[in-house]
């Protein structure tokens, strides 16, 4: 009886002393994500500028401003492009290098800092890296061409290549974080599993889909969830590459979020993008999320 | 009972300094000095240092009082507004143009400064309140032209036209004359504020210079808005014809300094700033500004004007006699001219004269210097406006009606919250 008493007691406060643990995290988030947060829904039913003290109430104005503004569905598809292409890409090339480092190779190290180095960039260099790479005037690209006799290209004038070179940019600089998190995946498998199944007769590429790839999952999942919330927030490569344009044909819910709060003083717009963006992030991560956490279980 | 304490106190200990860091300091260091707080738009090195030269000069003259100086560069305005909206200004700011728009109901009135009478008369409405205050220190006055190769004109004979027609004649012989090997007009539209630097220097002869022109249409709300077809289809014509670079959509000022630094430009639209730069890179070039060529018949050329730099005061300062002796000692003849150092502009206080030397194309005075087109006549935010419609225009987004358009709506939505 008195160790069924010792028992409850120390259920009892081990419940409570977690909620005591979570305490400075819970004020973080509320002072610097669940504030400004609700704060910005507030500013979003308001036709306020960014800075005057005066400004109206406007109900649900700016929310049906969206719907008819052309720039809308073109930043929205934008930003659904950069989430999910950039994904894409990253994790398909991430596997592949992280299948190429698993083979232990001479110049492994020397290949993983390679790919992995672009992360330590800012973006905004990296945009510019970019930018003088492909530029009209003088960029790597061009000059290529011209040592091949070629006439120059400027693909950042072009509205559906400024997007895809948003897309590579971006991939080329977070491919490492993919690669790092497969190859942690795959050196965790265990061989025996391998050993197995080439036993049995399994090619390399059957291995790879019937062994490798579903007992990667786990990895699959956070790199395809950090990669579709990253892909969502790119701003500063965008900045730096093509400034949104040609137009606002190269712009995302972030790029134009800012433009319409600092240089078109629509404060009250802006936060009703911003609310935008937070929905479609949510949704998208957790549908992916879910996705990849079925796979999970399936396999 | 011991493990949980010391989890508790590991989580208080880093709680507490952070919610500590928000808070702000009351500007006096423990050295006994009181602390002013000082936002300068300057961001090229040599501007810099001119600045931090006279607060330098300006603390050892006043050993009791520190002066901490911020240069935000490109993110000046952004930070300005977000301070705005938080009521909590520096001490002392530059206004950069936006003093009576923008500014004015957070500046505190500088009458009785011992530099008030000095005030040049250009300057003086632009820096005056709406009921008669003094509002800022004006250092500097804009007298901006476009930039022009002076000898790539000399090359092909060509001389500095005086008409808007002129000048696009002058751009066609030089792509003939140079077999395209120079651009005759770069624009960086790819930084989207060169496009607005376009249309707030074409505006100027096409809207308001003439002796009948749009300016208290514009602002009293009467505009007649099909008038901003003529400088959308100018900047689409410059474009369709070829005399701008044909990566006008995406090349970036360090483009066109590069090329106008290689002597591969004629003409461009940066003014003051872009004159440094190039010759930073190449002291062989001669660049020079001409005035803005005229639209109308019977106009004439024109510069764009406006302010320069200027020095502010927070109305709501805890600082009030210092932020004054700063200002106050900036105002001093000898601290003007060393901010303005060889910058080709004209002095905002009648005790300085700025020699320009050969900054512009010619030195004759009558030549009229209006004001900065957006800042006079359009609301605050109307510049960006400008700018992403310009860039739609030119990226085939947009037809010059519909830039009319857009720019119409953003106006009198401007106009409506201002």
């Amino acid at each position: 009886m008195t160790q069924s008493i010792v028992t409850a007691r120390r259920r009892s406060n081990r419940g409570r002393g977690i909620n005591l643990y979570y305490l400075p995290a819970v004020v973080l988030l509320l002072t610097f994500i669940g504030y400004p947060f609700v704060r910005g829904i507030a500013y979003s039913l308001t036709n306020w500028n960014g800075f005057s003290p005066d400004y109206s109430f406007v109900g649900l104005d700016q929310y049906i401003r969206m719907l008819s503004d052309p720039r809308v569905l073109t930043v929205l598809v934008n930003t659904l492009i950069y989430a999910v292409g950039s994904t894409i890409l990253q994790n398909v090339l991430g596997l592949l290098y992280a299948l190429l480092l698993d083979q232990r190779l001479r110049a492994s190290n020397v290949v993983r800092t390679i790919v992995y180095l672009p992360i330590i960039v800012s973006n905004l260099i990296m945009g510019y890296i970019w930018y003088f790479m492909v530029r009209y005037n003088g960029g790597a690209l061009n000059d290529v061409l011209a040592a091949f006799g070629q006439d120059p290209v400027n693909p950042l004038a072009d509205r559906t290549l400024a997007v895809l070179v948003i897309v590579l940019a971006n991939t080329f600089q977070y491919v490492g974080v993919a690669m790092v998190l497969y190859l942690s995946g795959l050196q965790s498998i265990d061989r025996s599993y391998m050993e197995a199944a080439a036993i049995d007769g399994a090619g390399a590429v059957r291995r790879f889909w019937s062994v490798t790839l579903p007992l990667l999952a786990p990895s699959v999942t956070i790199s395809a969830v950090i990669n579709v919330i990253g892909g969502l927030n790119i701003f500063a490569v965008i900045v730096a590459l093509t400034g949104g344009g040609p137009g606002y044909a190269s712009s995302s819910l972030a790029t134009i979020t800012y433009q319409l709060y600092f240089g078109e003083q629509n404060a009250g717009y802006a936060a009703a993008l911003g609310v935008l963006t937070f929905l479609i992030a949510a949704v998208l991560g957790l549908t992916t999320l879910r996705f990849f956490r079925r796979r999970e279980v399936e396999l | 009972m011991f493990r949980k304490s010391a989890l508790l106190g590991a989580a208080a200990v880093i709680t507490v300094p952070l919610a500590l860091t928000a808070c702000s300091t009351d500007g006096n260091d423990s050295g006994g000095k009181e602390t002013i707080t000082v936002y300068s738009t300057a961001s090229e090195d040599a501007a810099v240092q001119r600045y931090n030269d006279v607060i330098a000069a300006f603390e050892a003259a006043n050993p009791d009082i520190r002066v901490e100086v911020t240069y935000p560069g490109a993110d000046y305005e952004n930070l300005l507004k977000t301070q705005m909206a938080a009521n909590d200004l520096p001490d002392v700011f530059q206004t950069h143009g936006w003093t009576q728009a923008r500014y004015q109901p957070y500046l505190l009135d500088l009458r009785g400064a011992p530099w008030e009478g000095d005030v040049s008369p250009e300057i003086l409405p632009l820096v005056t309140g709406d009921n008669g205050e003094l509002l800022a220190l004006p250092i500097s006055q804009n007298k901006a032209g476009i930039n022009v190769n002076i000898d790539i004109l000399a090359d092909y004979g060509i001389d500095v036209p005086a008409t808007w027609d002129g000048f696009v004649a002058a751009a066609e012989e030089i792509t003939e004359k140079s077999g395209g090997e120079i651009t005759p007009i770069h624009i960086a539209g790819g930084d989207s504020w060169p496009i607005g630097s376009f249309y707030n220097w074409l505006a100027i002869p096409a809207l308001i210079s003439a002796p009948d022109n749009d300016g208290a249409a514009l602002k009293d709300g009467s505009f007649d808005w099909s008038h901003w077809n003529f400088v959308s289809q100018q900047l689409k014509d410059l474009q369709d014809k070829g005399l701008v670079n044909p990566d006008i959509v995406t090349a970036k000022y360090v483009d066109s300094a590069q090329l106008m630094s290689e002597g591969k430009v004629a003409f461009t639209f940066y003014g003051q700033g872009v004159v440094s730069e190039v010759e930073r890179l190449n002291p062989d070039i001669h660049l020079q500004m001409m005035p803005i060529p005229s639209v109308h018949p019977g106009d004439t050329p024109t510069w764009s004007g406006g302010e320069g730099d200027t020095l502010a005061i927070w109305k709501d300062t805890e600082h009030v006699d210092a932020a004054k002796k700063f200002v106050d000692f900036v105002a001093q003849p000898e601290n003007v001219k060393a901010i303005i150092g060889d910058t080709p502009i004209l002095s905002g206080l009648t005790t300085v004269t700025i020699d320009s030397g050969d900054a512009y194309t010619t030195t004759d005075d009558s030549i009229r210097v209006l004001p900065a087109f957006d800042r006079e006549y359009f609301p605050s935010g109307m510049w960006d406006v400008m700018c992403a419609n310009g860039q739609e225009l030119l990226a085939g987004g947009l037809s010059v009606e519909q830039v009319t358009e857009a720019t119409k709506a953003e106006y009198e939505r401007l106009r409506a919250s201002s």
